[in-house]
Formats: structure tokens, C-alpha cells, sequence
């Protein structure tokens, strides 16, 4: 009887294993007839949450733009960006549209489309305050988004700093207005946004500390799936769909 | 101080997320009773391999945080092929949570009963079971409701954390709409709020069936 | 397992009945019998073991040794297996009644449910039978109009009496009293015994421990004296009371007649 049971739990977990292995491919996706791609939701002009409680911005448009294209329903999910990769490997999504940067190290684990569009890591400080280079930030608290790009290089690169992890940018344009950070670093586009669109009390400090290229990540092993999101990004950049967006929400071409 | 246009404009968006704070919290209590029920009634088991299972449950949930279950059950269970969405995890949680607590509560709500109780029963023809359900529960209950009302309220509470999950509730409503905002003290005071209304009208419902239950017996 | 023998002589057989709680011998080698239709009352000092032989004769005590016999079935029957056993207990039960000492009703049911509450989900009775015999029994015991009350609003001698019924609602072949006085207030006592004696007059094989030796002399009829877990001394009321042979039980009327 206990080996019977066991057996039935064996058979069980592969079958489910079967199941959530594919859940992700191509294949899938269109018989489910759904692409779910996550986000933070925290990442004004991105990707936010706007009056009518609805998730929208660039990410959110450029990913229900591929899902049209490739026949299927776009639906935006989000998750805090410290788990955002832990989710993807674990199936609860398609895809990370959410302004993730295509590093060596993620790649490592994760499988990337084609950039979709340029950034950049900048500093910003209180409008008041007398930073004005990295190199006053030594010692001083910094602010990052926990599990981002940004940590990793600041950990790396600015001496002595007390690095502050938060969710999300909202929190740290927050804690520098309120003085409870020196700076924090984040994407030049989405910080110069917070200043224009909310009149935040912040400034941008010197250059672009480096340049970035974004990436819609998805699970290795699914080439049907790349080929399909890349042709969708070409032929939305080829057709002025991509434009429209980015001026849209951005005022830029970022591409 | 406080921007009362937000504050309008905004509260509808909250109610939804309380929606399916409620919705989670009603599921995970109704589980998290049953799992209390059971475990208790391991605990208490003649056979002692029943009685250890009952206790590595209480034990192993009640000496590891609930966010921790939680991940487990989200991130952690995929890898060994067990892929449930967010809500069924975040339920699965909060209900295996809870019931530690409840069973504890329940077993100390049976022992509490005198023994001849069980001795009237069993003299009277009547079978372990059958006394257990018809003389020892009913009684165990009114004695554990003032602790299983605190389990629940506990529970309301705890349901928060299925924000970290993309559970969209009435924490992570208010925290997405921070995002937009810049108003955390206004969505989170919000979010106080509701929460208050949902544990008070719960305490206040036990408290009447306290009530009722004290005329009865008096 | 063979059925109760309604034309067995002896409603209860005991042999060689030893019973330890831990180290302590509390029964020492009981050798007793009950006849049917008999009323056998049961007297002796506290921790004499009355008690213990009582609570052994439905088996709320397990017998360390001896057998059991009730109706001419072995009640401690070492030849079930677990669950065929307390098949065999539970309808042994249905026909010996018992009353304690501390009442022991259902704080949650009223007067009525508890009396119902075994032949409902035991006996499986329709409920309209089940209840209609219980406002029989209740009246008989005379509380019929305290029928919707809780155990909480009753006096102690309603209590009992509400105890009594719910065990006769079983139809009980035999029925055991333990101490059913001794938690009462003094004027309360007698509202029980006058439901106890009516129920001997009636013809009810009944085991009494008692402290009222008024009661034993007047509706019993055999008196057992134990002692230290032994059956001392027993015969008719009339012998014991005014005749006793052993010093043991002399001493034991005389200081309970000082009381």
C-alpha cells in the first residue's frame, strides 16, 4: 500500500514536471492564448501604476505589443524585483519585461531578446545637497534597488558606502527628499521622469556612470520563443509602433 | 497634511484589494481550522507515530517564519515539480500557518474538558469517535473560541505578506499606487484602516457568539 | 461474540477480579455475583476499592486479572482484536446503565438532548420515539417541565435525576450508582433516593455504592461490606445492620452511625 502511494506520488510529480517544463514555450503560450510578463509596478515612466489602479508605461505597452503580434493576450504581473527572476525560473510568468538589463551573470541563468531599448546608471541627490561627483558619495548612505544592476556596481565602485536596498524608486525618491539617503542610483530616464512628471527636489549628478541595454528575459531552452519576441521587436521598431511608444511615455527615442 | 483628494480618489482601488484580502483570509481560515482540528487530534492519538506527526507539524511551522513557508511554497516547490499559482500558494500558506496555531488551541481546548464527560459518554454505548464528536468537540470549542479568535485576527493580519507573491491585496494595491503617487502615508494609512475594520468586525462576531454561548450554558 | 442471555440467573458474574493502580492493589481477588431483579448495596470506607469494582464492571477500569461476565458474556474479552473489542464494549454498555457521582451531563445540550443524545446516535432511534421516551423518563423522575433547560440552571438533585434518565433511556438491563448522592446538598438527598427506590420496586438489577445506610437497609436486598480491595463481610440488610459477625464492619456501622 505505501509503495503504491509512493509510486502515485512519483508519477504525479513528473507528470506536473511535464507540465510546468513546457509551460513556457511557444507552444504553450499560444494554445493558453495568454503571454504573461512581469514587472515591478514601481518603475514610473516603465512601468507603474496609474489613477485608475491599472499597470501601464513603456514595458507594459511594448509586452502587450509583442503578444498581439505574436496572436495572443498581453497581461502584466507584479512582483517585487528581488524575486523577479526567482518567479520566472519557477514558471509563474512568460517573460521579464520590466527594464531588466542583460548582464553576463544573468545570462548565465537566464535567456534574453534583443535589447529593447538604452539606458543608463545616474546618480541623483537632493537639488540642495553639495554632491556634485562619485566621488563625494564615499561614505555616504546610497540608495538601490535590491537585486538591480545599480547595487551591484555601486557595492563595487563607490568606496566605503553605505548602500540602502529598497523595492522600488518611488521609495528612494522618497528618502532623498526626506534626507534619510545622500543619493541613490537608478536609470537617467526613469530618475529625469520623477523630477519632471512629480517636481521631485532632485538633481542629476555628473555623467552616466555606464550605459545599459535592456532585455526581455524568458527561461533558456526556448528558441521558437526568441525568434518569435525579436521579430516582433523588429517589425514594431520597422513600422513606427516602437517609436510612437517610447515618445509616448518617454518624450525620447531610446531605442 | 493629509491630501483628502488622494485620499478619494484612491479608496475604491483599496476596497478591491481588500476584496481578495478578505477572500484569502476566509479560504486560509476555514483550511487553517481544519488542519488545527486534525493535527490536534494527532496530537492527542493513542498511536504514538500519529502523535509525532501531529507534533513535527506544530513543531517544524511554528519555529519557522510564516514568509519563509510562504517562499517555499511559491519558489520553492516548482523545482521539485509541485507549480501552484500565486493564490492557491499564498492560501496553502496562511492555512498550514494558521493551523499550528489552531491545533495547539484545540488540544488545549480538549483536555480542558473533564474527564467524566468522556466516561458519561463511553457508558452510555457510545464509541471514541462518536463521543469525541458529539460530547468532547463541541465543548473543547466554546472553551478555545477566545484563542481561536486571536489565531484569526493573527491570520487577517498575516495575509499581507502574500504581497511578496504578486498577490495585487490590499498591501500591495497601496504599495503599486505609492509607486505612481509618491503618498505612502496616505495609501498606507488607508491600508490600516481597512485592515482595522476587517480584524475588529471579526472580534466583534466572535464576541457575540461568546455571548450567546455563555447564556446558553448558564 | 455470543448475545446477552436474557435467561441467565446471573445478571453479573465476577472471578478472581484483581485490579493495581500502579504498585497499589485496589481489588484483592473479588469473587461476586448479582442475581437479576437484585439490589445489592455496596458500603464501605473511601479507598476501600467499592468504586473501582463498580467503574470495572463496564469497563471504565480495565482489569488487571479475573473475569467479567455480564449477562453471561465476558465483558474483558483477551480474544478481540482492538476495534471487534469496542464493538463488544459499546453493546455491553447499552445494557448497564451507570450514575456518578459528579453528574457528568452534557453542559451543551439541554435536559431533553441529553437524555436523547444515545438512543439517537447509538441505538439509532427515530427522533420522535427517542423523544417522546424522554419526557417519559423525565416525568418519571420528576422533572418533565425542566426538560428545555440547560445543566448549568438545575439544581444538583435535578442533575442527577436528569443523570438517571438518560441512562434508563438506554434500557438498561442493569444499572450502577456511583456514590449518585454524595455531591448532593443534605436536602436534596432525598429527591434521588426516592427516584432510586422506585426504580428497585419496579423490578431493576441495581449496584449501589452508597454512604446511606438508611437507604441500603430499607430498598437493598444484600449488603456487601468491603475493605482494603476485599469483600469483607455481605448478607441481607437486616443481618448486616443488626447482626454484623465481622469486627471490621461492627467498627464501620458504628462510626458511620456517630456521623
Amino acid at each position: 500500500m505505501k509503495t503504491l502511494v509512493l509510486a502515485g506520488m512519483l508519477v504525479l510529480s513528473m507528470l506536473v514536471t511535464a507540465l510546468s517544463a513546457s509551460a513556457e514555450s511557444l507552444k504553450t503560450i499560444k494554445a493558453e492564448g495568454e503571454l504573461s510578463f512581469a514587472l515591478t509596478g514601481q518603475y514610473p515612466p516603465f512601468n507603474f501604476v496609474d489613477e485608475q489602479n491599472q499597470v501601464t508605461g513603456f514595458d507594459v505597452e511594448i509586452g502587450k505589443e509583442i503578444a498581439r503580434r505574436i496572436g495572443v493576450k498581453g497581461v502584466p504581473v507584479t512582483t517585487a524585483w528581488d524575486g523577479i527572476i526567482g518567479g520566472l525560473l519557477a514558471n509563474k510568468y512568460d517573460l521579464i519585461c520590466g527594464s531588466m538589463a542583460i548582464t553576463p551573470q544573468r545570462l548565465e541563468t537566464l535567456a534574453f531578446s534583443t535589447p529593447y531599448y538604452r539606458s543608463g546608471a545616474q546618480i541623483f541627490s537632493h537639488v540642495d545637497s553639495d554632491i556634485g561627483s562619485v566621488d563625494d558619495l564615499k561614505g555616504k548612505k546610497v540608495g538601490v534597488t535590491l537585486g538591480t544592476t545599480y547595487e551591484e556596481w555601486v557595492r563595487n565602485n563607490i568606496a566605503d558606502a553605505d548602500v540602502r536596498t529598497y523595492k522600488g524608486v518611488p521609495d528612494m525618491v522618497l528618502e532623498t527628499a526626506n534626507g534619510r539617503i545622500s543619493a541613490f542610483v537608478t536609470d537617467k530616464i526613469v530618475g529625469a521622469l520623477a523630477i519632471k512628471e512629480k517636481g521631485a527636489p532632485l538633481k542629476l549628478v555628473g555623467d552616466l556612470l555606464y550605459e545599459e541595454r535592456m532585455g526581455i528575459a524568458f527561461n533558456q531552452g526556448n528558441p521558437e520563443l526568441k525568434a518569435a519576441i525579436d521579430d516582433a521587436l523588429s517589425a514594431m521598431q520597422d513600422d513606427g509602433t516602437y517609436l510612437a511608444i517610447s515618445m509616448k511615455w518617454l518624450g525620447i527615442d531610446v531605442r | 497634511m493629509l491630501d483628502w483628494g488622494i485620499i478619494v480618489h484612491y479608496f475604491p482601488f483599496l476596497l478591491q484589494g481588500t476584496v481578495l484580502t478578505l477572500k484569502i483570509s476566509v479560504i486560509a481560515l476555514f483550511f487553517g481550522f481544519l488542519f488545527g482540528l486534525l493535527a490536534a487530534l494527532l496530537k492527542l492519538s493513542p498511536n504514538l507515530l500519529l502523535r509525532q506527526a501531529g507534533a513535527f507539524y506544530v513543531w517544524i511551522i511554528r519555529s519557522t517564519p510564516l514568509l519563509v513557508q510562504l517562499f517555499l511554497i511559491y519558489f520553492g516547490l516548482p523545482q521539485v515539480g509541485i507549480d501552484l499559482g500565486p493564490f492557491m500558494s499564498g492560501v496553502l500558506a496562511l492555512a498550514i500557518n494558521t493551523g499550528a496555531y489552531n491545533a495547539e488551541t484545540i488540544r488545549g481546548g480538549i483536555i480542558s474538558v473533564p474527564t467524566g464527560q468522556m466516561e458519561a459518554a463511553r457508558s452510555l454505548g457510545m464509541g471514541p469517535t462518536l463521543a469525541m464528536r458529539r460530547i468532547i468537540l463541541p465543548q473543547a470549542f466554546r472553551m478555545a473560541i477566545p484563542a481561536l479568535g486571536n489565531n484569526f485576527v493573527i491570520l487577517i493580519k498575516d495575509t499581507s505578506l502574500v504581497s511578496t507573491i504578486t498577490l495585487v491585496e490590499l498591501t500591495l494595491t497601496a504599495q503599486r499606487l505609492i509607486g505612481s503617487t509618491y503618498k505612502p502615508f496616505e495609501m498606507y494609512l488607508m491600508a490600516a484602516f481597512l485592515y482595522a475594520i476587517l480584524t475588529t468586525t471579526t472580534s466583534l462576531l466572535l464576541g457575540r457568539l461568546e455571548n450567546r454561548i455563555a447564556v446558553e450554558r448558564r | 461474540m455470543p448475545d446477552p442471555n436474557p435467561e441467565a440467573m446471573q445478571m453479573i458474574e465476577i472471578h478472581n477480579l484483581k485490579k493495581y493502580f500502579g504498585t497499589n492493589e485496589v481489588l484483592k481477588n473479588i469473587h461476586f455475583n448479582v442475581d437479576k431483579s437484585e439490589v445489592v448495596a455496596i458500603i464501605g470506607p473511601s479507598g476501600s476499592g467499592k468504586s473501582t469494582l463498580l467503574r470495572c464492571i463496564n469497563h471504565l477500569e480495565e482489569p488487571t486479572s479475573g473475569e467479567i461476565y455480564v449477562e453471561g458474556v465476558l465483558l474483558n474479552d483477551k480474544s478481540l482484536n482492538k476495534r471487534s473489542f469496542q464493538r463488544h464494549l459499546n453493546k455491553i454498555r447499552t445494557n448497564v446503565g451507570m450514575v456518578f457521582q459528579q453528574f457528568n451531563l452534557f453542559p451543551h445540550m439541554t435536559a431533553l438532548e441529553n437524555v436523547m443524545e444515545a438512543p439517537l446516535n447509538v441505538l439509532k432511534e427515530a427522533k420522535e420515539d427517542a423523544e417522546r421516551k424522554a419526557r417519559v423518563l423525565l416525568d418519571k423522575v420528576g422533572i418533565g417541565e425542566k426538560a428545555d433547560s440547560y445543566p448549568g440552571t438545575l439544581s444538583g438533585g435535578q442533575k442527577q435525576r436528569v443523570a438517571i434518565a438518560r441512562a434508563l433511556a438506554m434500557n438498561p438491563d442493569v444499572m450502577l450508582f456511583d456514590e449518585a448522592t454524595s455531591a448532593l446538598d443534605p436536602e436534596l438527598v432525598g429527591e434521588v433516593l426516592k427516584v432510586m427506590e422506585n426504580l428497585a420496586e419496579e423490578g431493576m438489577t441495581m449496584l449501589v455504592v452508597t454512604h446511606e445506610m438508611g437507604f441500603a437497609e430499607r430498598v437493598a436486598d444484600r449488603v456487601v461490606f468491603m475493605a482494603d480491595g476485599y469483600i469483607v463481610e455481605e448478607g441481607p440488610p437486616a443481618e448486616m445492620f443488626r447482626n454484623p459477625r465481622n469486627e471490621r464492619t461492627r467498627k464501620f456501622l458504628a462510626d458511620v452511625a456517630h456521623v
